[in-house]
């Protein structure tokens, strides 16, 4: 009877060590589905700077432009992306004041913030600057 | 016929237990080795968008920019030459041949696991500033799956900003 109650103990911590081992493989999927959210989060504001950059030829509409896309809670005041994935990726720009950027040259820093939308409502994934100049040929 | 459950059920128990931890140890495998190809294809998918970026950089003029090919002329600075590159998958390679006007084409080939690379020309909708799309899909090889049926992807998608290409339309269409 004794063994009997021995196995069955061993079992149970058996049992307790396979839970835990299962949740960490669970643990593992999930990174591996958030690792891939953030390399599409980073690479949509890459894209997104990267379209404020090209502003700096039409800097005088930039506020017109972008102005406005500073409400994460509205699709129509935020950037908005299906990834390859499915997933639902939005984007918020909050431009700066006027102000000095480099030495002699006054520009405005836009802050772009990447968020997930999950069941609508949003998870802020990354954030990245860019710093807008109009363009000068001199 | 008398049965001794003291001498049967532990023999059972035991090899429950052995069941259990050979599962467990499996499991560890499979999470270890789909963690490891899944991070491959991540890195290889972003390096890809990464390393077009780069090469566009003396972007002068794009020749094709529509499907799975991408070719364009490169110049360093308005002085230099004129070479034609051309960006394109073949197989699980992403390849890039430059072939300078007079010369003799160099390939150079990533080995990147693409599934798919997608390129499309765009231009922003109020300042026609020129973007090149690049979507790219990864996926990992039998020998790296764990189980032959079920592969594993990865995706990067980027608009790249054609600057050059930006400039020099600015600077022809005002006649600098």
């Amino acid at each position: 009877m004794n063994q009997t109650f021995l196995s069955l103990g061993a079992i149970a911590i058996f049992m307790f060590l396979s839970m835990n081992i299962h949740k960490g493989y669970l643990v593992a999927t999930q990174q591996t589905v958030d690792s891939q959210q953030e390399v599409d989060a980073v690479n949509f504001g890459v894209s997104i700077t990267d379209e404020l950059y090209s502003q700096s030829f039409n800097y005088d509409s930039l506020q017109a432009n972008y102005g406005h896309l500073n409400d994460i809670n509205y699709a129509s005041t935020r950037k908005n992306l299906i990834t390859a994935s499915d997933d639902t990726l939005a984007a918020t720009i909050e431009l700066s004041s006027e102000q000095e950027i480099v030495a002699g040259a006054t520009g405005r820093v836009a802050t772009v913030t990447i968020y997930r939308i999950e069941s609508g409502k949003p998870k802020q994934l990354a954030q990245q600057n860019a710093s807008i100049v109009p363009y000068n040929p001199n | 016929m008398n049965i001794s459950f003291e001498l049967i059920i532990p023999p059972i128990i035991l090899g429950i237990l052995i069941t259990m931890i050979t599962g467990a140890n499996v499991v560890m495998m499979d999470s270890t080795v789909e963690n490891q190809s899944t991070y491959h294809l991540q890195t290889n998918a972003n390096n890809t968008v990464l390393l077009i970026s780069e090469e566009v950089r003396y972007l002068h003029r794009v020749e094709t920019a529509n499907g799975s090919s991408f070719e364009f002329v490169e110049k360093v600075t308005e002085a230099s030459d004129s070479v034609d590159v051309k960006i394109f998958k073949d197989n699980e390679y992403l390849k890039v041949i430059r072939t300078p006007r007079g010369g003799s084409a160099d390939t150079t080939a990533y080995f990147l696991r693409l599934d798919s690379l997608t390129f499309q020309e765009t231009t922003h909708g109020t300042t026609s500033a020129p973007f090149l799309k690049v979507s790219v899909l990864t996926t990992s090889s039998n020998d790296e799956q764990i189980n032959k049926n079920r592969s594993y992807k990865a995706s990067a998608e980027r608009s790249i900003y054609l600057k050059n290409l930006h400039a020099s339309d600015i600077f022809y269409s005002t006649g600098s």
